[in-house]
């Protein structure tokens, strides 16, 4: 599931350089939970579920310079109001907290959405010839930060758009999918117009938009140039079979190959939740029902200590009592 | 039809009395049953006699290559009599003015992961009678409930359906459901 971000201008990510892998320890936090403890392996068939309930204590880098402490095992979570409960209620409460809803707004903080994807990187192959590791942080695919245009409309649609005036009368011709709530927006001031939600300014010109997958953003089409190209982890790269950086584009929850020379594009690659995931915070929202890919089902399946939930290439364990997350897990590449 | 491919052996005696029985055709899922899942997901879509029409709308919205694809997805597959529902809207789908909303409509049917009708029921039943919900790729979060052996999908727009035996795919599963889970009335 994902939220509409909707261009004011250059959509970049933020801290784009923070996706590459660096496999440092940066952000790391205090207090501990360095080296051994931030990446728990699993090691082959027989070590199904050996990172539950070790006790051991992750530092996940939270909100900027906020740390969170990610709790393994039963009953240490520090947050009361979800210890005891049952598995419905949790998963009603965590429906509150779900993040990412950045719609309409001309400035998104995107640093501290983000997680470098962090840890020792140690590479284990079990039995059956799978490589994973478990990181402590997951890149957020989709939050990014728009800058400048307060109002008007970026370079290239003025003149498509009439100097970015809005269409007038043409505003009625799809009337079923015109409206902003059809495309999951609760914002009157959106609609849809030839590939693009436009979002009207307050003095009414055009001052925000999403290019659409199969609109704007249609195989074929050139991508963009006030979308930049962003790199995304090498994990990611590896997992959705990408190529190199110049070689792909993301945008609202999709990614997309293009031509390198002509960067028109050739292919949609995959599509992502854009949902946010960090150790140590709360599942998302919209996650109630075990999701695991087949070829991993034999090794994380749920059971009273740890739930299992899959999203964008990563298998998440959860604390079932908190249902924090508790670890990330990297699949096969 | 062609064999579905579904479920092993275990996993059917679990959903047949939810979903395969919802049809009256036990009869029939048991002769479905099969589970290899060789076939991409859009292999599987392509070569099912009964979701064609979501096939050339996978291809129409550019989403094809996604299925062909290394991730894993779960597929609620709007059933050719689904899309037969829409009447002349059906029509408008394949217009390439209405390219962005047809991408849009199907994302709102791709959920992340492989997700069985026996994992919903496992979920259903866990959350003692109330809905359970399920991320989609879309804007929104579909949600599950029950209504007698019956498993109901709702849509964030309030369209509903019911899931059908399910399809093992390669790279995920597809589940037949009888209604189109976002709302398309027509251009006008």
């Amino acid at each position: 599931m994902r939220s509409l971000m909707v261009a004011a201008g250059i959509a970049a990510f933020a801290a784009s350089g923070a996706f590459a892998d660096p496999g440092g320890g940066k952000g790391q936090g205090q207090g501990g939970g360095k080296s051994s403890a931030e990446s728990h392996i699993q090691r082959g068939s027989s070590g199904k579920h050996d990172d539950r309930g070790s006790g051991a204590e992750r530092q996940a880098q939270q909100r900027g310079s906020a740390e969170a402490l990610a709790q393994h095992g039963k009953g240490k979570a520090d947050h009361p109001d979800r210890q005891g409960k049952g598995r419905s209620d949790d998963w009603a409460e965590n429906r509150g907290g779900r993040e990412g809803d950045n719609r309409g707004n001309g400035k998104f903080v995107g640093d501290d959405r983000f997680h470098p994807d962090r840890g020792r990187h140690d590479f284990n192959r079990n039995s059956v010839g799978r490589d994973i590791r478990v990181v402590e942080g997951v890149p957020a695919h989709r939050h990014v930060e728009y800058l400048g245009f307060a109002d008007g409309c970026p370079p290239g649609l003025a003149k498509k758009f009439n100097g970015c005036m809005p269409p007038g009368q043409a505003k009625q011709r799809y009337a079923f999918y015109d409206q902003p709530n059809w495309w999951g927006l609760n914002d009157s001031r959106y609609y849809y117009r030839d590939g693009y939600l436009l979002r009207l300014g307050d003095a009414g010109r055009i001052s925000g938009f999403v290019p659409l997958l199969g609109g704007a953003l249609a195989i074929g089409n050139p991508w963009p140039p006030f979308y930049q190209p962003v790199a995304l982890a090498p994990y990611q790269v590896g997992y959705y079979g990408l190529g190199p950086v110049n070689s792909y584009r993301y945008a609202d929850g999709v990614i997309y190959n293009v031509d390198p020379a002509t960067a028109a594009i050739t292919s949609v690659a995959a599509l992502l939740t854009g949902d946010t995931f960090r150790v140590g915070a709360p599942l998302p929202m919209g996650y109630d029902v075990y999701n695991v890919p087949y070829a991993y089902r034999d090794r994380y399946y749920d059971t009273p200590d740890a739930y299992y939930r899959y999203a964008d290439g990563y298998v998440y364990q959860v604390n079932p009592e908190t249902m924090l997350i508790a670890s990330a897990i990297q699949l096969a590449l | 039809m062609r064999i579905r491919t579904v479920f092993a052996v275990t996993v059917m005696a679990a959903i047949m009395p939810l979903a395969a029985c919802s049809d009256g055709s036990a009869d029939k899922v048991a002769s479905e049953r099969d589970s290899q899942g060789t076939e991409s997901l859009a292999q599987a879509i392509k070569s099912d006699g009964d979701l064609s029409v979501l096939a050339g709308a996978i291809n129409s919205a550019d989403l094809a290559t996604v299925f062909d694809g290394k991730a894993d997805y779960t597929m609620l597959a709007p059933s050719d009599d689904a899309f037969g529902k829409l009447g002349d809207a059906k029509g408008e789908l394949s217009k390439p003015e209405h390219k962005a909303a047809l991408a849009a409509l199907l994302r709102e049917h791709i959920l992340p992961g492989t997700i069985t009708p026996e994992d919903i029921a496992k979920s259903l039943a866990a959350a003692n009678g109330k809905s359970i919900s399920m991320a989609t790729m879309g804007s929104g979060a579909v949600t599950f409930s029950k209504q007698g052996d019956k498993i109901i999908v709702t849509s964030p727009d309030g369209q509903q359906a019911s899931l059908s035996p399910a399809i093992r795919a390669r790279n995920g599963v597809i589940i037949p459901v009888d209604s189109l889970l976002k709302q398309w009335t027509g251009a006008t």
